[in-house]
């Protein structure tokens, strides 16, 4: 029983922590939080959907079509949301702030529209198909969204500490001036990052359908609380803070769950997130306050 | 002999506060041409137009025969201008490797998938980068020993060292060092002086804003003095030395220095 719920919320927190990071770039290079990447999210969702359940593709296809349509998605945001907000002097972040809220609002009732209310059945021909690992059973399902969770997060981590492009994204992040300055393109280098973190969502979004076995356009909203919450939990624009953040949220929530009643799986599991926060309020691999590097 | 940097009738304002007009110089290559003036005589915002960090009000910047204001602050990089800043501005949390190669970004062209996969062309490219930081590094005389530090944990001469790497790693033709003694002891600028010329011995123009006389009349070629937004003074540091409105913008006039 311990075992499977261990189990559960590892996989549960790895999608978490997947969301959690496309939170977490975009706000290390934009100071934002990008509210419409819990919809992003969902689009990533729906795709899988349309392409495993109704299409019948095999499944690698469907991750390539979601992160196709939600990194031109990323692309759209940022040409249209908040490129020419920022180009204007004197526009504060909130303006880029409120025009996500914008385009969320936009993708939630086009996401109504085009798939209607209700829940929709994410098919895989393998959900039950599992195998017995010692005591416990565990999904084929289970096993393929830790793999591909693990791979995006190590994927992204040797990306950021090891490549040139890596390198000008955290220099960005720290200071966008700056790294300008020095000639790194940053009108560029946020468009990359926000079309990474859409991407990441949408696999994200993938995922979640393959887990549930069910999506609807309310999971957007939900999974974007949860992303939020998670990147207060583990420190404002750090990778590894979302990652252990998402984590410790799948895992909670599957335990309260499981032990206590799932009624209240939300409320605890936000309950442990602002006793934490009570005692290192700056997060768990956040620094105590922004900006004080120099 | 043309000039590498010209600056024709650069004025800036901020909403109604001029910061400077009617500013023309220029910098020839090999020169070593400092900025002096008061506190808030404008040399900083003059290296920001320079920069592109902002747009003059009017004038133009020409950089190598080309008119350069307009341009985004990247591109001006890309064509050769470096620089370093009066309140060091390192990528604190990188390491002071990561901060050079962050420094001669715009020199590199690896693409993502290649540095992920660690092809061949990647790994040496980096071999090259990693070998020209540690270079670089021995120029300004930091330890390599500290190369895997994060670049905040430093000493503060080292950080203003480390900055100067960081500015030449993109191989600039001309390199705008602002305050680059600032805080340092006599010996300390005796080196940076050292460093100073060091730079130009290799091959690059350098524009300087300093306070510390002793080495702006050692290590310039020529002087440029500014006071209240404007120029008031140029020419070479004997002559600065001696000049009454240079001495008069400093010390204020008599009558102001008899009442201080």
């Amino acid at each position: 029983m311990f075992l499977e719920q261990l189990i559960n919320g590892v996989t549960l927190g790895s999608i978490y922590a997947i969301v959690a990071l496309g939170y977490t770039l975009v706000f290390g290079v934009l100071d934002i939080i990008n509210m419409a990447h819990g919809e992003i999210f969902m689009f990533g969702a729906f795709v899988g959907m349309l392409l495993v359940s109704k299409a019948g593709v095999p499944l690698p296809v469907a991750f390539l079509g979601a992160i196709a349509v939600t990194g031109a998605m990323g692309f759209l945001l940022e040409r249209a949301a908040l490129r020419p907000l920022r180009s204007r002097p004197g526009a504060s972040n909130l303006a880029s702030l409120i025009s996500t809220i914008g385009v969320s609002i936009l993708l939630e009732n086009a996401a109504h529209r085009i798939f209607g209310a209700g829940n929709h059945p994410f098919e895989t021909p393998f959900a039950e198909i599992r195998f017995p690992v010692g005591p416990v059973n565990v999904y084929l399902v289970q096993v393929l969204i830790l793999l591909i969770s693990l791979l995006l997060m190590a994927g992204l981590a040797l990306w950021l500490s090891r490549t040139r492009g890596g390198k000008a994204l955290r220099a960005t992040a720290e200071d966008l001036t700056t790294a300008g300055l020095l000639g790194v393109d940053t009108d560029r280098m946020i468009t990359v990052t926000v079309v990474i973190a859409s991407a990441m969502g949408g696999v994200a979004g993938v995922l979640i359908g393959m887990a549930f076995n069910y999506i609807n356009n309310q999971i957007g909203l939900s999974m974007g609380l949860k992303g939020l919450a998670i990147i207060i939990f583990g420190g404002m624009g750090s990778v590894y803070g979302a990652m252990a953040g998402g984590l410790i949220l799948g895992l909670s929530e599957t335990f309260v769950v499981a032990y206590g009643s799932s009624g209240y799986r939300d409320a605890i599991a936000f309950v442990i997130i602002i006793g934490v926060l009570l005692v290192r309020p700056q997060g768990l691999f956040g620094q105590a306050a922004p900006g004080t590097g120099h | 002999m043309s000039a590498l940097l010209a600056l024709e009738r650069i004025g800036k304002s901020f909403g109604g506060l001029t910061a400077l007009s009617d500013i023309s110089f220029s910098v020839n290559p090999g020169e070593i041409v400092g900025v002096i003036g008061p506190n808030g005589a404008g040399k900083t915002t003059l290296f920001n137009v320079i920069t592109a960090l902002f747009p003059p009000t009017e004038g133009s910047v020409v950089f190598d025969g080309e008119a350069i204001a307009g341009l985004p602050p990247h591109a001006v990089a890309r064509r050769g201008i470096g620089r370093t800043f009066q309140n060091v501005r390192l990528f604190a949390d990188m390491t002071v490797e990561e901060n050079v190669m962050v420094g001669r970004h715009c020199r590199t062209r690896a693409g993502a998938l290649r540095g992920v996969l660690r092809t061949r062309g990647e790994r040496e490219e980096e071999r090259g980068i990693r070998q020209r930081s540690r270079e670089l590094l021995d120029l300004v005389g930091l330890p390599g020993a500290c190369s895997g530090q994060a670049a905040g944990s430093l000493p503060y001469g080292h950080q203003r060292r480390l900055e100067i790497a960081r500015a030449l790693a993109a191989d600039p033709r001309l390199l705008l060092l602002d305050e680059p003694a600032a805080g340092m002891n006599e010996a300390e600028t005796k080196e940076v002086s050292g460093l100073i010329r060091k730079v130009r011995d290799l091959g690059m123009t350098i524009l300087l804003i300093e306070h510390d006389m002793s080495l702006v009349m050692k290590a310039c070629d020529r002087v440029v003095v500014f006071n209240f937004g404007r120029k008031i003074a140029e020419g070479p540091p004997s002559a600065i030395r001696e000049d009454p409105g240079v001495i008069e913008a400093y010390l204020g006039s008599a009558e102001g220095a008899a009442d201080a």
